[in-house]
C-alpha cells in the first residue's frame, strides 16, 4: 500500500471510518495472523490475539508516526502481544543454542541423510513442529525470511539490528530444525 | 557428488520450511464472520460508531405492572441506597463514562519510556483506551486518554504502571 493511500486510511480510522477499519483489517489480517501462529503456535489463541492486535491498532493510530513501515509498526505490536500471552501460560520453550559464540562452533553440520525417504507432506509435520521448538527471535526470523521473503540486510533494517545478527540467527534456527528433523525421523514419529 | 547432494537436501529443506510458514497464513481469512466480530469489538470501543441511545423508556407490556411495583420498589430502593452509600463511597468516582473523545486521564511516563513498551501495549488492550494526545516535554511522554468506562480494575492497571516504575505520574481529570 502505498504512503498517501495509507496516510488517508488511517486518518479515516481516527475520525471512526468503518469502512477504512475493515479495509486495513483485511489486508493485513493474514500477515498478522501467520506471524502470530508462527509466535504462539496455537490456532484459537492466535486469533484472539490478532484481533487484540488490530483493536490497539485501531485505537492507537495516534501513535504511529511513520518511522517505520506500518506494517512493522503492527508486526511490532503482534509480537508484544504474542509474548506477553507467552509470558502468561509460559510456553516459550527452553533454547540452548542462542547464547555464546562457543556454543555457535560446537553446532553440528547440518545434515539429513534421511531426507529422500520421506513424503513432502510429512516432513511439512515434521517441520511444523520443529518450528515451535525453536525460540520466538528465531522464529520471528524465519517468518521475515520465508514468509515476507525479506533478505537479511532488509529483516535486520525491520527488527533493528546488525545483518550479521540474523545471518547467526538463520543459521541457528535451521541447524537447529535440522537436529530436531533427523531426530523426529529417527525416533520415526511424523 | 556429496556436496551435491547435501546441496539438494538443503534446497528440499529449504522449500518444505518455505512452503510451512506460508500455509501459516489463511487463504480464506478474515471470514465474513471475523470481520463482523472484529467491526463489532471496534463499534463498542470507538465513541463514533455509538449511535446516541434513545432516552430510557418502559415497554409498552410493563407500563400497566410498573405502577403496581413502583412504591413497595421505590422504598426498597432508596433503603438500598441509603444503607451501602457509605461502603460504595470510594467507587463513586470510577463513573461509567464511555469512549468519547474527551481525555478522563492524564499519564506522565517515566523518563526513557516509551509507548511501545509491553505494559502500555498491555494497557491499551486491555482497557480499550484511546490516546488523544501525546507530547514530549524534557524526554517524558504526556498523554492524555481517553477510558472506555473507569472500573476498579482499569484503576488497578494504572497502578499497576504506576508501582512498575512506567509512569511518573497520572491524573484523573474531571467528571463531565
Amino acid at each position: 500500500m502505498i504512503d498517501n493511500e495509507l496516510t488517508e486510511l488511517l486518518q479515516r480510522v481516527k475520525n471512526g471510518d468503518r469502512l477504512a477499519v475493515e479495509s486495513i483489517y483485511r489486508q493485513y489480517y493474514s500477515v498478522v495472523y501467520a506471524f502470530v501462529c508462527m509466535q504462539v503456535n496455537d490456532v484459537g489463541a492466535a486469533e484472539e490475539i490478532v484481533d487484540d492486535v488490530f483493536m490497539v491498532v485501531f485505537t492507537s493510530a495516534n501513535s504511529f508516526r511513520g518511522q517505520s513501515t506500518f506494517k512493522t509498526w503492527v508486526l511490532g505490536i503482534a509480537k508484544n502481544l504474542s509474548r506477553n500471552w507467552i509470558r502468561k501460560i509460559g510456553r516459550e520453550p527452553s533454547n540452548q543454542f542462542d547464547s555464546t559464540e562457543d556454543q555457535l562452533a560446537g553446532l553440528i553440520d547440518p545434515d539429513w541423510p534421511a531426507l529422500e525417504q520421506l513424503e513432502r507432506e510429512e516432513l511439512n509435520v515434521i517441520i511444523q513442529f520443529c518450528m515451535t521448538r525453536l525460540p520466538l527471535f528465531q522464529r520471528e526470523t524465519l517468518f521475515y525470511v520465508y514468509f515476507e521473503d525479506l533478505s537479511l540486510e532488509q529483516v535486520a533494517q525491520t527488527l533493528g539490528c546488525p545483518s550479521g545478527t540474523i545471518k547467526s540467527r538463520l543459521f541457528h534456527a535451521k541447524t537447529k530444525m535440522a537436529e530436531c528433523v533427523n531426530r523426529r525421523m529417527a525416533d520415526g514419529v511424523a | 557428488m556429496s556436496n551435491r547432494l547435501n546441496e539438494d537436501r538443503s534446497v528440499v529443506f529449504d522449500q518444505a520450511l518455505r512452503e510451512v510458514v506460508r500455509t501459516l497464513a489463511p487463504t480464506d481469512a478474515p471470514t465474513s464472520k471475523q470481520v463482523n466480530s472484529m467491526l463489532e469489538r471496534w463499534s463498542q470501543a470507538s465513541q463514533h460508531q455509538i449511535t446516541p441511545q434513545p432516552s430510557m423508556s418502559v415497554p409498552k407490556g410493563l407500563g400497566t405492572m410498573f405502577p403496581k411495583f413502583m412504591s413497595a420498589f421505590a422504598f426498597a430502593a432508596t433503603i438500598t441506597v441509603v444503607v451501602s452509600l457509605p461502603m460504595t463511597q470510594h467507587m463513586l468516582f470510577l463513573h461509567p463514562d464511555k469512549l468519547d473523545d474527551r481525555a478522563d486521564i492524564e499519564l506522565v511516563l517515566a523518563p526513557g519510556k516509551s509507548l511501545d513498551d509491553n505494559i502500555f501495549l498491555d494497557f491499551v488492550a486491555k482497557t480499550r483506551c484511546k490516546v488523544l494526545k501525546r507530547s514530549q516535554i524534557n524526554g517524558q511522554h504526556h498523554l492524555s486518554i481517553d477510558l472506555d468506562g473507569r472500573s476498579q480494575s482499569h484503576q488497578d492497571l494504572i497502578q499497576g504502571m504506576k508501582n512498575s516504575g512506567y509512569l511518573s505520574t497520572y491524573a484523573y481529570l474531571p467528571e463531565k
